[in-house]
């Protein structure tokens, strides 16, 4: 069964952030299409894991890799605000404020509204959201197959995701009819769960209650019908943190939550995180007629913050292994190859590098693929010079326990499958070292024991 | 405490060694034909100690691929493998053959057949036959040629490596990760 994730705004986006780690930690098993939509930029880590399953690629399908069917992600940043400006100039073409007392933009925002410099999104304002449109989404991005299970993302508090979760909603359902197609639609709503840093937001909290109210009145007036089938609604209880902006776009070793913290409770975005693997994942078919009835109350998380982090702790290292040890150029010389390192790694390394000699024509020059390896290992993991890599996706963690090679002859690696290959994507000995690469991070990350 | 108490058990130990040793001397002076065969006795064990080294240096590094290489990061390095083999047996060669007798002297195990005075043959000529059939240092006891074995031990250490790693590297590539590849992308 399909199972899509549409992600809204900076929220959504952060949840994206968890999710996919879970996934990559292999906690979580199954495939999942997710797009992201937002007026602000896109986060880096979401970025990094976006082109590490670009690189997975193997067949013709972009989900198709070696061994696995992969996620997908589509994002979209909505180009009607890139380059910034006040919702004035967005609206009237003009940045002269006079001319509000002769349009009828006037009519429907006020000073204040009208003065906010959208460049880095809509600031808790949803009536902003009619400032951007969703043309700038492909044809297919919000469809999905028959039966599939869509789940949307999103903080009823913030701008982008208070005004697009009901368009977005609207939008997926009118795709659906056009299809012909039945989804099973969920949503994961965050309510306020963070303190805004004074003064970033003008109006403060007060505008994130009325945010809240008027987008949950819309989703139940105008789409329980045919609607939102079951929803979870993020609000924590007490006090709440401030966020960090910018260190979310980075993406770099944001934390988890504590292991005490079983269901994530301090970390209001770990929790949206678990509902939306639980909502995804449910199979649950009662309908409930009363909107408020279909709030899902209670749930046990899917991962729990403690076996997470035992596998967080585990992949990491293996995966830090495998770059640090330079386990692609020391297998070359390795005269006990399956003695050493089991027989399933070196055929998934003979593999690729048979690909790259094939393709580079001549063995000699394929010489060069086990350090081409390496190095694209080495990239992909740690970054470039001020480009951060896949590591620093997840939290920094001090080393806990010892990976002896063995850790890698235990790994379940694909076998390879050279009649689905695509061939065009493995043109240059330096794109199949780099998909080389992110086939053993992957799998490393995923079944690392 | 507990250490200390060893380290002076050690000591007393090492000293009463030495004591033995000197009144052993105080004795009597060995004879020459004593001093020629503990000579020969001392060499024959060096060549020995030589072999094992080289012998070792050029199989160990491959046994400790194959049974240690799943638990350790060095056993699954094949080259720094050899090398870290190479000198923990030099070590091992040059603390048995060499060192040893100069802290305990001789009488006990593989050098049973000397007796501690062979130290006392070191002033004296009685022929000593050098070592490989007097290709080096004829006329001087091996045990005063300590430098010379020491060195000897290093490189036959070395060459037995660089036999090992010619014999790593042509496996490796005759029927290692290179050839699988070339098979798949023939």
């Amino acid at each position: 069964m399909s199972q899509k994730i549409v992600c809204l705004g900076g929220t959504g986006q952060m949840v994206l952030h968890y999710y996919l780690q879970l996934y990559l930690l292999g906690l979580i098993g199954h495939r999942f299409d997710a797009v992201v939509i937002d007026t602000d930029e896109i986060i880096d880590s979401i970025r990094r894991v976006q082109r590490l399953f670009i690189d997975l690629q193997y067949g013709n399908a972009p989900n198709q890799a070696l061994g696995i069917e992969i996620p997908t992600i589509e994002t979209f940043r909505i180009t009607s605000l890139q380059g910034g400006g006040s919702a004035l100039q967005r609206l009237t073409d003009s940045a002269d404020a006079s001319i509000t007392q002769s349009h009828p933009v006037r009519a429907f925002f006020d000073r204040e509204t009208l003065a906010q410099d959208l460049k880095e999104g809509l600031f808790a304002r949803p009536a902003l959201s009619s400032v951007v449109s969703l043309q700038d989404l492909s044809g297919s991005a919000l469809s999905a197959p028959d039966k599939a299970t869509v789940v949307v993302v999103g903080s009823m508090i913030g701008g982008t995701g208070g005004g697009l979760i009901a368009p977005v909603i609207d939008e997926i359902l009118w795709q659906a009819r056009k299809a012909d197609a039945h989804l099973s639609l969920r949503a994961v709503l965050f309510g306020r769960y963070f303190t805004p840093d004074p003064g970033r937001i003008g109006g403060d909290e007060n505008r994130f209650l009325s945010n809240e109210l008027l987008v949950l009145r819309s989703i139940r007036e105008a789409l329980s019908e045919e609607g939102i089938e079951r929803f979870y609604f993020v609000r924590p209880s007490g006090e709440t943190d401030a966020r960090n902006p910018d260190q979310e776009k980075k993406g770099v070793h944001l934390p988890w939550p504590d292991p005490g913290d079983a269901r994530g409770e301090r970390n209001p975005v770990w929790e949206g995180a678990q509902a939306l693997e639980y909502l995804l994942t449910d199979t649950t078919t009662q309908r409930f007629d009363k909107f408020e009835a279909r709030e899902v109350r209670e749930f046990d998380p899917p991962v729990p913050v403690s076996a997470a982090l035992q596998q967080l702790k585990k992949s990491v290292q293996v995966a830090g292994r495998l770059v640090d040890k330079s386990v692609a150029k020391r297998m070359v010389h390795e005269p006990w190859l399956t003695a050493v390192w089991g027989s399933a790694l070196p055929d998934l390394y003979a593999h690729f590098w048979g690909i790259a000699a094939r393709e580079a024509g001549e063995q000699e020059r394929a010489g060069r693929f086990p350090s081409e390896l390496q190095g694209m290992l080495r990239t992909i993991w740690q970054g470039r010079k001020g480009e951060p890599g896949l590591r620093q996706l997840f939290p920094d963690l001090p080393r806990s326990h010892k990976v002896r090679p063995r850790a890698f002859s235990k790994i379940p690696w694909p076998r390879s499958q050279d009649a689905v290959r695509n061939k065009d994507l493995f043109n240059l000995l330096e794109t199949t070292a780099r998909r080389a690469a992110a086939t053993l991070l992957f799998w490393s990350l995923r079944e690392a024991s | 405490m507990r250490s200390t108490r060893c380290r002076v058990a050690g000591s007393v130990f090492v000293a009463l060694l030495v004591h033995a040793g000197a009144f052993a001397q105080s004795l009597s002076s060995p004879t020459r034909t004593q001093c020629k065969q503990w000579d020969d006795a001392y060499l024959s064990t060096f060549q020995t100690g030589l072999t094992v080294c080289a012998v070792a240096t050029l199989i160990l590094p491959f046994l400790f691929g194959l049974l240690v290489g799943r638990l350790s990061w060095i056993a699954a390095a094949p080259r720094l493998r050899i090398v870290v083999v190479g000198l923990v047996v030099v070590l091992l060669v040059e603390l048995g053959v060499v060192a040893l007798p100069w802290m305990v002297g001789f009488g006990w195990l593989w050098f049973s057949p000397i007796e501690t005075r062979y130290f006392d043959c070191i002033p004296l000529q009685f022929g000593a036959q050098g070592l490989f059939r007097g290709l080096m240092g004829a006329g001087v006891a091996a045990v005063a040629q300590w430098p010379t074995l020491t060195y000897l031990l290093l490189l036959a250490a070395a060459a037995a490596g660089l036999v090992a790693w010619l014999i790593s590297e042509f496996v490796a590539r005759s029927f290692g990760l290179s050839q699988r590849a070339r098979r798949e992308g023939a």
